[in-house]
């Protein structure tokens, strides 16, 4: 299960690393919304991407339009993980595709649930 | 989009009949600011189209996340030190001494990630141990159960962070109990296999769990409206077999809700034991 952080802050880069470590997460990081895509291009498909709204150089507004626009990475289920609740930002991040947003700081359960469902790990429950 | 108030008064129907969850006036804003957000995130434009996706999902995982989404997860190992004082010097006991002639069975009826489940699987061990009859916590089925999927696929995992692990419980017992696989905490896998999980909602009628020893139905009801609470502990009752213990959240009382089980205090904590006859 492979899993990409992009955000500019490396504190929350990292607490979200051990977060997904619960779950035995692959865990890849960028700063930016550019270094995602460099990321993609050269780690390959990823399961999950979690997303930061505001960031220099590529925002995450522009990252996610950019790869839901590109076949090979349209299907990747991404998680905002924004310090703004903003209603307005919320639809349209998932009117662009986005599949959950999460307002900072959560809880690592918080986040977990998300990354559960967003991954359907949970299907085969009992 | 717009939200509109009459369309959040049908969720707000539907989320007290089917997930039992009371939205207390005064409470609403906090209420609907999170329904609406999940509403969102599911891709509809309004409650009421919220509304029809929540009644067309037959297999339950919904109501597990509109579960998620307005009430906590919390817990932790060994929460409440009077609970665990009971369990220890007399809950667990009086288990091991009916286990010794077949099976006896307990029920963590709000299991979330796992915790209290897993701490009675521990004790049990200890105390059969200490007993000098390791082989009987093998006799001692638990069984934890939760509406929310997600919780419980953690649960199953049974993998806590550094943070989860120095909740409530003992350097010892982690030590003992636990495998550390880098940043993570792992249970062992012979306390694993004595923890059973599924999903059930306890609104749901509770015949198929069948009967037990010992319920422990903790920081749920606290979210259920007075009616729904009569009604879970009046079924529960009918689980509970004869003369064993239901026990609460600290904070809750069976007072005024059920009249099927007796009190009884063991040092600071109420146990609520089924009474033989009614
Ligand atoms: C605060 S946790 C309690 C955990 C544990 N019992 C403890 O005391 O630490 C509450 C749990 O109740 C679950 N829950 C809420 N409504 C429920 C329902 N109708 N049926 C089953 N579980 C429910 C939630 O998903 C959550 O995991």
């Amino acid at each position: 299960m492979k899993i990409l952080s992009i955000d500019d802050s490396n504190s929350i880069r990292h607490a979200v690393k051990k977060m997904l470590d619960v779950i035995g997460a692959e865990f890849f990081e960028a700063s930016d919304g550019l270094e995602g895509l460099e990321m993609l291009e050269r780690s390959g498909k990823m399961d999950l991407i979690l997303l930061d709204m505001e960031m220099p150089r590529m925002d995450g507004m522009t990252f996610l339009e950019t790869v839901k626009k590109d076949p090979r990475w349209k299907d990747i289920p991404v998680i905002i993980l924004s310090s703004i609740a903003q209603r307005e930002r919320m639809i349209k991040a998932i009117q662009e595709g986005a599949k959950q947003y999460l307002t900072k700081p959560f809880t690592s359960e918080q986040l977990l649930v998300k990354v559960v469902e967003a991954l359907n790990l949970d299907e085969e429950i009992p | 989009m717009k939200l509109v108030g009459s369309e959040f008064e049908l969720m707000k129907t539907f989320v007290e009949r089917n997930c039992g969850i009371h939205l207390e006036p005064g409470k609403e804003y906090l209420v609907e600011t999170r329904l609406a957000d999940l509403a969102i995130e599911l891709g509809c434009r309004s409650f009421l189209e919220f509304h029809s996706t929540a009644l067309a999902d037959t297999t339950g995982k919904l109501k597990g996340r509109i579960v998620d989404a307005m009430t906590t997860n919390e817990t932790y190992f060994f929460r409440d030190d009077n609970f665990w004082t009971y369990m220890r010097e007399v809950g667990v006991p009086e288990l091991l001494r009916k286990a010794a002639s077949g099976p006896v069975r307990v029920w963590s009826a709000a299991a979330s990630t796992g915790q209290e489940a897993y701490s009675v699987a521990m004790l049990v061990d200890e105390t059969a141990r200490s007993m000098g009859k390791p082989h009987l916590a093998g006799s001692v089925e638990i069984l934890g159960t939760d509406i929310s999927s997600a919780a419980l696929f953690l649960a199953i995992a049974g993998r806590y962070d550094g943070l989860a692990i120095r909740r409530g419980l003992s350097d010892e017992r982690r030590r003992r109990y636990f495998r550390e696989d880098g940043s993570v905490w792992a249970i062992s896998d012979e306390i694993k296999s004595r923890v059973k999980f599924r999903r059930f909602n306890l609104m749901d009628p509770l015949g198929a769990l069948g009967g037990f020893d010992l319920v422990m139905c903790r920081y749920v009801a606290i979210y259920f409206q007075e009616d729904f609470k009569k009604d879970l502990f009046g079924r529960i009752a009918q689980v509970v077999r004869p003369g064993c213990a239901l026990i609460l959240g600290a904070t809750e009382t069976l007072r005024g809700h059920s009249e099927e089980f007796e009190p009884a205090l063991h040092k600071n904590c109420t146990a609520y034991m089924r009474k033989t006859s009614r």
